[in-house]
Order: structure tokens, then C-alpha cells, then sequence
């Protein structure tokens, strides 16, 4: 992974130093509240509910263990002994307090971690796959891109204050695992013929206005991204609107204009900056490849069988092990290894919540297992590749008392939810028990896989950080009258074949909205076909049926 | 103590310097709020004591009655969102080019003025005709200094509160940049 070199380590120390004298300026009184607002967004500082919520970035969800303990260590002596995984792939902190943000900023500055950027009006975190560099359906890793991305937005002294967040995902993988249509750039690494370029969309996006970005250019020669990405923000910064926060994503820039036009727009600003400083030779962009060079090399063929064939007797042995292998793992690029979620998901505890001690053991069986490396997903779980496959079984066996063994990745009751009421003081509605009852009510395994693969995700209010339009079943928190209702649709997907779900139909209470989904699941499952999955049901028959049972019982309002 | 007194000081090329600017006596709301944000003196324009800021609207007119001959260094003032081709057509048009095109951040967290401004460095580097200095003016603040700077601002007047040697100092926020631009390439 990507490492400090000595310029980097200054600039950290130069962020904290700066940031502690602005919020010391800030307690003092010399520095106004609306002054330094955006100062402590940009530094991932909110004020939530009950106390500061400080994000931390995760740059392309991307840590070494160190970084793990490091993010245990801050749990347990700044908050309450837990984080909780974002959407973005960051981590969040909820309880930490104001005079000691800066303390905890110089902690993360010694593991090579920060949180610049990670709120505000400003170019957030990049991020990707979570299987970048060792998937087996990737054209490319695209790890060294998203550090370049990374560098370049970081402190860019022209984008501190864009009409709105900025948020960038790249993509190198088949079916979209880093939901690039649904950022304000998404960019889709190709290659033909042996030859690396880009595909860029731009103004996809959730929040209360969700749209698929649109493809306004195909095939960017690989050295000049940067400069196509300076030009659309150039392009944004001029032209976003400032007049209405909700108006201001790049997305209604572009639907106002059509993708047509602003593309001319960017495409003239480009010609002139292409060949500029910006521009990437390719000796700059090996330079960043060297620091995601593969962890794992082939197995010599006696070795690769004798592997495979333990594998195969652990599961022969074990069918609980079995069928966590089956739901929890992905086969790596490399034969005789595999990567592993560790499922954040498991009943009881809010979705994308890790504790100190997790954390800590998690960092331990990185060492062990995983070359010391780790990732955070979008979907709000975590990650560690490179395992041999002989060692899956040791390493489950370590994560069941840990309970990250949740064998239900990429299922019903791998929820993606926001941290919702109960702590977020946007929200309108509490998601977390929303989401409890729901995993409740799917707990029987069979049922469960039965279903198939199912994304259910959970927004609290119409920001949507829990990517509520993208879920094949999506719930959106209101407040109707001072009293918590949901509304529910369906038919989202944030993979490659990016859709925003649609609404059944009014708002549901938070006693019937459990049900509700109940009732979703049991159209589908009365209506599939064999192997049909949720999506292709619901494409086929369309959402009346499903109206009608839920608006049917008395849950309507 | 600059902080006092700091109207008759700006930053010029990062250093604290005297600032020679003042506004011109000129009726509108943004000459008000910058007469506030800035507390830089205001003539009229028959005066020619000092250099003067005079805004875009008011160019052309500004220009027909200025004496050519004895004229002081004039500033244009622009707002953030201003297109190229009307404030070249005006320049065009008044027969006069400033010495240095100031641009107006009504509030500091409305950042078109640093896309304009690299908009108009580009046109200085391919019209010969154009070579002056790009000025910050408005609400200016020492949090942001450091990012005027390294988009080409040259001339920046902090606003009125504002400590002038903590603005001057923030300059050396960071030893390094990411990116090029138009400081620190």
C-alpha cells in the first residue's frame, strides 16, 4: 500500500498543527462559529447529537494493522470503544470530544492516517472496490489512481469551496462493486488491446435528488485524468448553483444543462489544460503502482493441489465452516487464495459497528493471515485478502468468538444503514433498530439464502447516506407530524446496472414497516421463477403487486 | 499593532506592504459591503490621490472622464462569476486596462473566484496585452489566505478584522503542495 515518504509526514504535522490552532482560536472566541465551521468539516468534525462525530479517512478503504490498532486505541481512550464504517469507506467516531480532536489527529498523523476532507463542500474521500488489486474480474488495479486521485484533491487550493461535497469513485471490476454511476464522478477503468483509458461519468448521486451519472467521455487517454478531472470541477465551480444547498450537487449542473453541453463545457476547458502540469507520464503513475504490487505470488503446482485439497476436506469436515466459505468469501486472482469479509452485519448490533477489541484482533489476524493488510467496504463491512486457502479454517475459527463470522454477506440481512436518530442530527427517523428487526425477522439461515442475494439499505433522512435508492430494497426515514414513518421502495441497484429504486407508495409506520418488507419478500418469493433473483422479479412484474399487500393491511397511513 | 490600522496595509506578493488602494465613491450594494468588509477609504473618481478600485459596472464610465494623462493605477474590481468575454469586452470597450483586476469574495465560502482566477492568469499568458496582478478583495479571511495565495492572488486585502501578520504567517501553513498551481508549481 501507498507509504509516507517525508513530504507527506510534514504535511500531516502541518494539518495538525494548523487545525489545533483553529480550534483553539475557536474555544477562545476569536474565531466565530460560521468561520470555523466549514475549517472543522474539512478536518471530518461534526457536531451530532450528543456530542462531536469526528470521520476519519480511509483513503480507497485501504489499512495495514497498525492503522487497525491504531483506530482501536482511539475507540477506547476518545469514545465509547467502538467505530462505526461508513459508506464511504471511512470510519467514524461518535463520542469523541472538540478540545481533544487535535490530540486524536496527531495519533492518526503517526499511522499515516488523517481526516482531511472527509466532510465539507470539498473533493471527499476517493474510493473503490474493495477487492481492487486482487479481484479475478478486474481489468486493473486501481488502487494507484485513486492515490494519485488522492494526492491531487488533497488541500487543492482552487475546490475548498465547491457549490457542494464532491465525491469520486473509480472502478476496474465487472459488475461495479465501487457504485461509480452513483457518484459525481464515477470513472470506469478499461482496457483494449492492452491499453489502460477511462470512461467518466459524471452527476450520478443519492440525496434527495438520486440520479445515474452520464457518460460524457469514453476512452480518456490514461496520462491526461487528471487534467479531465481538474476541468470538470473548474467547470462545476464556475457554473454549480450556490442559491439552494439541495440544487447545488454537480448532478442538477448537469441535468441542467444537458450531459451533451457540459460536456462541451469541460471538453474546452480540458484542450487548454491537457498538456499542462497536470498531465500524468507514465513513469509517474509506475511510481504509484510499486506501492500495490500483489501481496501474493502463485503457488508452485504441488503446493496449489495440496492446498486446494485441505480446503476441500476442512469444508468436507465442517459444514458450518463450509457454508461460511461459501456466503463469505471470493476467490482471489491468484489460485490457492481467497479474500474474506469479515460481516459487520450480525443481529444486535448496529450495522458497520466494530469495537476496540474487534479491531485489535482483526489487526492480529492481518499479521497472520492476510500479510497485514485490511479494507473497509462501502457496504460497511470489512475485508482481508490474500488468504491461503488452508487457512481459512483457522481464521474462521478465530472469527466466530469474535462474532465476524456472519455468514450473510451480500444477503438480506447485510443492511447497509446510516447511523440514523440515534445519533445523527440530520436524521428524521432512528434506522439502526429498523434494521435490527429486519435482520430479526430473516435470522432462519435457509430462509434466508433462499431468498438469494438481496441488498437492503437504510437511510434516516433524505441525505441517503445509507444508499437507500440503490437497495434492491431501500428504506428512507421521514418525520411525518413529529412521529417516525418509512417509505419504502424497491428495484435499486448500485452495480452496473445502476437504478434508483421506486416508491410503493405513503410512509409507514414504524410498527408496520418490518412487515411491510416482509411483505416485498413474500410477492417475490411467490412470483420468481426458478433462480429468478429479487431484481429481475421485480423488473418483470412490476411494483403493483407488491402495493397491493402492503397497502392492503392496516399499516397504510 | 497592524491589526489596528491594518486598512492602510495588505499583502503584496505575501510581504505586508502599504496598501496604495482605495475604493471609489460609487453607489451600489456591493461597494457598501466592501467599504465595510475592507474600511479602505473611499474617493471620488476626479481624485486621483491614490490608486483606485473601481467595479465593473462602473468601468466604462469611469473610464470616459478619467484624465489618461495624470491617471493613478486603476483596479478592477469583478465578481467571482464574472465571464471572461464581458469583462475583456468591457476592457475593450472603456479603452482602458487596468492594473490589476481584483476579485470580490462577497463571503469566504463562495469559491468561484478561485476558478475565475486561474481563467484570467491563462489569459495573461496568452494576451500579451494583459499583464497584471489578480487581487482577493472582500471576505477575506486568515483561514484562507493560504489558498488565495497558491492560486495566483497576488495582492490580497484581508478583511478589516483580520490580523495582518497571522495572515502574512498562514502563508506558511505547509511546506508542500499536492498540486501544481500557480504558487508553489
Amino acid at each position: 500500500m501507498y507509504q509516507y515518504n517525508a513530504v507527506d509526514h510534514q504535511v500531516m504535522k502541518e494539518r495538525v498543527a494548523q487545525f489545533r490552532d483553529q480550534t483553539q482560536r475557536f474555544i477562545a472566541g476569536e474565531l466565530p462559529l460560521a468561520e470555523y465551521l466549514p475549517l472543522r468539516l474539512q478536518n471530518g468534525l461534526y457536531v451530532q447529537r450528543h456530542a462531536p462525530m469526528l470521520r476519519v479517512a480511509i483513503p480507497y478503504g485501504l489499512l495495514n494493522s497498525d492503522q487497525v490498532r491504531m483506530l482501536a486505541h482511539i475507540a477506547r481512550h476518545y469514545d465509547k470503544g467502538y467505530g462505526h464504517i461508513s459508506t464511504r469507506q471511512n470510519i467514524q467516531f461518535n463520542w469523541p470530544h472538540l478540545e481533544q480532536v487535535p490530540d486524536i489527529l496527531e495519533e492518526l498523523a503517526s499511522v499515516e492516517m488523517h481526516a482531511i476532507q472527509t466532510s465539507g463542500n470539498c473533493i471527499r474521500n476517493v474510493t473503490t472496490d474493495h477487492f481492487a488489486g486482487v479481484a479475478h474480474d478486474e481489468v486493473a488495479d486501481p488502487r494507484a489512481i485513486c492515490e494519485m486521485i488522492r494526492q491531487w484533491s488533497t488541500f487543492h487550493p482552487e475546490f475548498a469551496f465547491l457549490p457542494r461535497k464532491f465525491k469520486i469513485a473509480v472502478s476496474a471490476d465487472a459488475e461495479d462493486r465501487a457504485a461509480v454511476k452513483v457518484h459525481d464522478i464515477g470513472i470506469k477503468v478499461r482496457k483494449d488491446q492492452g491499453l489502460i483509458s477511462y470512461d467518466i461519468y459524471v452527476g450520478g448521486g443519492l440525496g434527495r435528488t438520486p440520479m445515474v451519472g452520464a457518460l460524457i467521455k469514453e476512452q480518456l487517454e490514461g496520462e491526461k485524468l487528471l487534467a479531465y478531472l481538474e476541468a470538470i470541477l473548474r467547470t462545476y465551480n464556475r457554473y454549480g448553483r450556490r442559491d439552494n444547498k439541495y440544487k447545488a450537487r454537480i448532478k442538477i449542473l448537469v441535468k441542467a444543462l444537458t450531459p451533451a453541453v457540459f460536456a462541451e463545457r469541460v471538453e474546452n476547458e480540458f484542450k487548454l489544460i491537457a498538456d499542462g502540469p497536470l498531465s500524468v507520464p507514465s513513469e509517474r503513475l509506475s511510481y504509484f503502482e510499486a506501492f500495490f504490487a500483489p501481496l501474493t505470488q502463485p503457488l508452485p503446482e504441488p503446493d496449489l493441489q495440496q492446498t486446494q485439497a485441505l480446503h476441500e476436506t476442512h469444508k468436507a469436515d465442517d459444514s458450518q465452516f463450509a457454508n461460511w466459505c461459501l456466503r463469505n468469501t471470493k476467490p482471489h486472482k491468484v489460485p490457492g487464495f481467497a479474500n474474506v469479509t469479515l460481516s459487520l452485519k450480525r443481529t444486535d448490533i448496529p450495522p458497520g459497528d466494530v469495537s476496540d477489541e474487534q479491531l485489535d484482533a482483526i489487526a492480529a489476524l492481518a499479521d497472520t493471515f492476510s500479510k497485514g493488510q485490511v479494507r473497509t467496504t462501502h457496504f460497511q463491512n470489512m475485508v482481508l485478502t490474500d488468504v491461503k486457502l488452508d487457512q481459512l479454517k483457522a481464521l474462521y475459527e478465530a472469527l466466530v468468538p469474535l462474532k465476524l463470522a456472519t455468514a450473510n454477506t451480500g444477503y438480506i440481512t447485510d443492511i447497509i444503514c446510516c447511523p440514523g436518530g440515534d445519533f445523527c442530527a440530520l436524521a428524521n427517523a432512528k434506522s439502526i433498530p429498523v434494521a435490527t428487526e429486519i435482520q430479526q425477522l430473516f435470522e432462519d439461515l435457509d430462509y434466508m439464502y433462499d431468498l438469494g442475494p438481496l441488498d437492503l439499505n437504510i437511510s434516516g433522512c433524505m441525505n441517503a447516506c445509507g444508499h437507500h435508492h440503490v437497495g434492491h430494497i431501500g428504506i428512507l426515514g421521514v418525520d411525518k407530524k413529529g412521529s417516525e414513518f418509512y417509505q419504502l421502495s424497491v428495484g435499486g441497484s448500485s452495480r452496473d446496472n445502476a437504478s434508483i429504486g421506486k416508491i410503493l407508495g405513503p410512509s409507514i409506520s414504524r410498527e408496520a414497516i418490518a412487515g411491510a418488507v416482509q411483505s416485498v419478500v413474500d410477492v417475490y418469493v411467490e412470483n420468481r421463477f426458478e433462480n429468478e433473483d429479487f431484481l429481475s422479479t421485480v423488473e418483470r412484474i412490476g411494483i403493483q403487486s407488491m402495493k397491493e399487500r402492503i397497502y392492503a393491511k392496516p399499516a397504510a397511513q | 499593532m497592524l491589526n489596528q490600522q491594518h486598512n492602510s496595509h495588505y499583502l503584496s506578493d505575501g510581504k505586508i506592504q502599504k496598501n496604495p488602494w482605495a475604493l471609489i465613491n460609487h453607489s451600489s450594494a456591493q461597494m457598501t459591503r466592501l467599504q465595510e468588509q475592507t474600511a479602505l477609504p473611499v474617493i471620488e473618481s476626479n481624485e486621483v490621490s491614490c490608486n483606485i478600485l473601481v467595479p465593473l459596472e462602473n468601468w466604462i464610465n469611469f473610464a470616459s472622464i478619467l484624465n489618461h494623462a495624470t491617471r493613478p493605477l486603476v483596479g478592477l474590481i469583478v465578481d467571482g462569476f464574472e465571464e471572461i468575454e464581458t469583462l475583456t469586452s468591457v476592457i475593450d470597450d472603456s479603452g482602458l486596462t487596468p492594473d490589476a483586476i481584483f476579485i470580490d469574495f462577497p463571503v469566504f465560502s463562495d469559491g468561484r473566484g478561485y476558478s475565475l482566477a486561474q481563467l484570467l492568469l491563462r489569459l495573461q499568458t496568452s494576451k500579451e496585452n494583459i499583464q497584471l496582478p489578480i487581487g482577493a478583495i472582500g471576505d477575506i479571511l486568515q483561514d484562507q489566505i493560504f489558498f488565495y495565495w497558491r492560486c495566483g492572488f497576488q495582492l490580497i486585502i484581508p478583511r478589516t478584522d483580520q490580523n495582518l501578520e497571522l495572515c502574512s504567517a498562514s502563508l506558511q501553513s505547509f511546506s508542500h503542495a499536492y498540486q501544481p498551481a500557480h504558487c508553489q508549481p
